[in-house]
């Protein structure tokens, strides 16, 4: 009997680890591959964005999973429950499924409950990215606050972002002086991860365009009734609420062995070399719910590596061939402030003694300009179509 | 606020608005794919397919060496935000001493590896009564000058 390899997650980190892995073994080692995700679709969350400033039809940011069937994976439409390595076994609202492997990259989940943000606009989901895109449209004017209340969430950048481009959308719209905008974040200065350059251009990027700034914010809540966002030094009123909710371990690692509570929170524990599992060999875990135990942003490009490195360590202990984990010495981010846009990339050093990848602070601009824009729609526009 | 009412289309009518749209544009159909067959013919379509099916690879291989971003930074941005900051005539004055230097420096690229160490105060004075190396050491006072302007001013 073939050894079963099972994935699981739809998203970035499971799509490529399944045509990695089958590039790799097909032909060459009896092995099946099954990938299960609760959509029948990939949709790259960069481009939710675009679909939410109206820029992009939403047919455009996805592609049928059916597409890796040519490549020999079998894909199930399931919702995961629960992953249990001790016996090897993962159950779903499909019924259970067995294997020799695993990879699994599900994501975040998205707290909408704490802060009372589920009152709040927010594109992290196709159907939130929809009804954000509607509230635009018919915006006419007023306070539009976009509230970040804690620092882990999907893509670091995008907060900083969404409020760039606001100011260039209600400028075209011809609206822009009846609208105040405020992004209210965590950390002391914008994007400050990423490095002094990185700080300085926005900054600059938000005195020119008239974006207000409350940093270092201790958020207590959304007050709905008043149209207020509550934080300990101030309340801010609000006419649309643009919320950023914070990432989660999803819940099928809850209660596992996969899973300690870490000083940022709790997150599955990983080989920053490889994504496998720290207790489990023959668990690898490549999602953005591994990330903050790394050191790594929960974001697209980490995953997408990490996810490159697990299928790899995989593909080469079946084939009795080196591991070449590809994991990745360099991180590039692409942004659009809506006037501009910026390449960033930022150098990581991988610190296998702490199981770590150290990148913060260590970012620099590539490109800033407004070629850099065309550069962020080339860049998503490829990652997604080449994926499968 | 109006509200849009979808209607499914069923598969016989989207199969008549394909054909419709077919007939009414069967000659660019039929330009486009005399271009296709030619790039095919030509291996152009084949060498884009090779880009396209390792794009992935090709950013694998630029996120595990970050010399590339690197050199695009200094290179690309830097120079992008120096530029920035030049007029009209800056702009012209510098490609000309581009021009103008780098040539000269091409063509004469052969001398520098012909070059001898300089032994000693008599040897600097006898090398001093060069007139190209008094030129060059005008130039490169000006230059120390100008480095010294710019360094004070940031």
């Amino acid at each position: 009997m073939g050894k079963r390899i099972l994935v699981l997650g739809g998203g970035v980190g499971g799509v490529v680890a399944a045509k990695r892995l089958a590039e790799r073994l097909r032909g060459r080692v009896d092995a099946e591959i099954t990938l299960i995700s609760d959509t029948d679709y990939y949709l790259l969350p960069p481009l939710l964005v675009n679909i939410a400033l109206g820029d992009l039809d939403p047919a455009r940011a996805q592609l049928p999973l059916s597409m890796l069937s040519k490549r020999g994976v079998k894909v199930v439409k399931a919702s995961v429950t629960k992953v249990d390595p001790d016996n090897r076994v993962v159950e779903t609202n499909q019924g259970k499924f067995n294997y020799d492997y695993l990879i699994a990259s599900l994501g975040t989940e998205f707290d909408f409950k704490s802060y009372n943000l589920g009152v709040g606009y927010h594109n992290y989901t196709l159907d939130g990215a929809l009804k954000l895109r509607e509230a635009l449209r018919n915006f006419k004017g007023g306070s539009v606050v976009v509230f970040t209340p804690e620092p882990i969430y999907r893509c670091g950048v995008y907060p900083f972002e969404i409020i760039s481009q606001l100011d260039t959308i209600f400028r075209k719209r011809g609206i822009r002086d009846k609208v105040e905008l405020t992004l209210i974040h965590p950390f002391e200065r914008p994007i400050q991860p990423l490095g002094p350059e990185a700080v300085k251009i926005t900054e600059e990027t938000f005195a020119r365009k008239g974006i207000r700034y409350i940093g270092n914010a201790r958020p207590l809540e959304v007050d709905d009734k008043n149209k207020v966002v509550v934080i300990t030094a101030d309340k801010v009123k609000y006419d649309l609420l643009i919320v950023v909710p914070p990432a989660r371990l999803p819940k099928p690692f809850d209660g596992t062995p996969l899973a300690a509570d870490l000083p940022n929170g709790r997150w599955t524990v990983v080989d920053v070399y490889t994504g496998r599992s720290i207790k489990y060999d023959d668990v690898y875990l490549p999602g953005e719910h591994s990330m903050p135990s790394i050191g790594l942003p929960t974001a697209g490009v980490p995953v997408h590596f990490t996810a490159l490195a697990s299928a790899g360590a995989v593909a080469g202990e079946l084939l009795g061939e080196p591991i070449d984990p590809a994991q990745i010495n360099a991180m590039a981010c692409a942004m659009d402030y809506g006037d501009f846009g910026l390449m960033f990339n930022c150098d990581i050093k991988l610190n296998l003694k702490d199981n770590k990848a150290l990148w913060m602070g260590n970012c620099y601009s590539i490109l800033t300009s407004p070629l850099g824009k065309l550069i962020k729609d080339l860049f998503y526009k490829t990652w997604l179509q080449t994926t499968m | 606020m109006a509200v849009q009412q979808q209607v499914e289309k069923s598969p016989d009518e989207k199969l008549a608005e394909t054909l419709n749209m077919l007939t009414q544009n069967i000659d660019e159909i039929r330009g486009l794919l005399d271009q296709l067959i030619e790039l095919k013919r030509s291996g152009v379509l084949d060498s884009l397919m090779i880009i396209v099916n390792r794009f992935d690879e090709l950013i694998q291989y630029l996120f595990q060496d970050p010399a590339v971003f690197r050199l695009l930074s200094i290179l690309v941005d830097g120079s992008l935000q120096a530029m920035n900051k030049l007029d009209t005539q800056d702009v012209l004055k510098l490609k000309g001493m581009v021009q103008d230097l780098g040539g000269c420096v091409g063509k004469n690229a052969g001398l520098i590896s012909e070059a001898k160490p300089v032994k000693g105060l008599l040897g600097l004075l006898r090398a001093l009564g060069d007139d190209d190396v008094q030129r060059g050491l005008g130039v490169a006072i000006q230059l120390l000058k100008v480095l010294g302007k710019c360094t004070q001013s940031k």
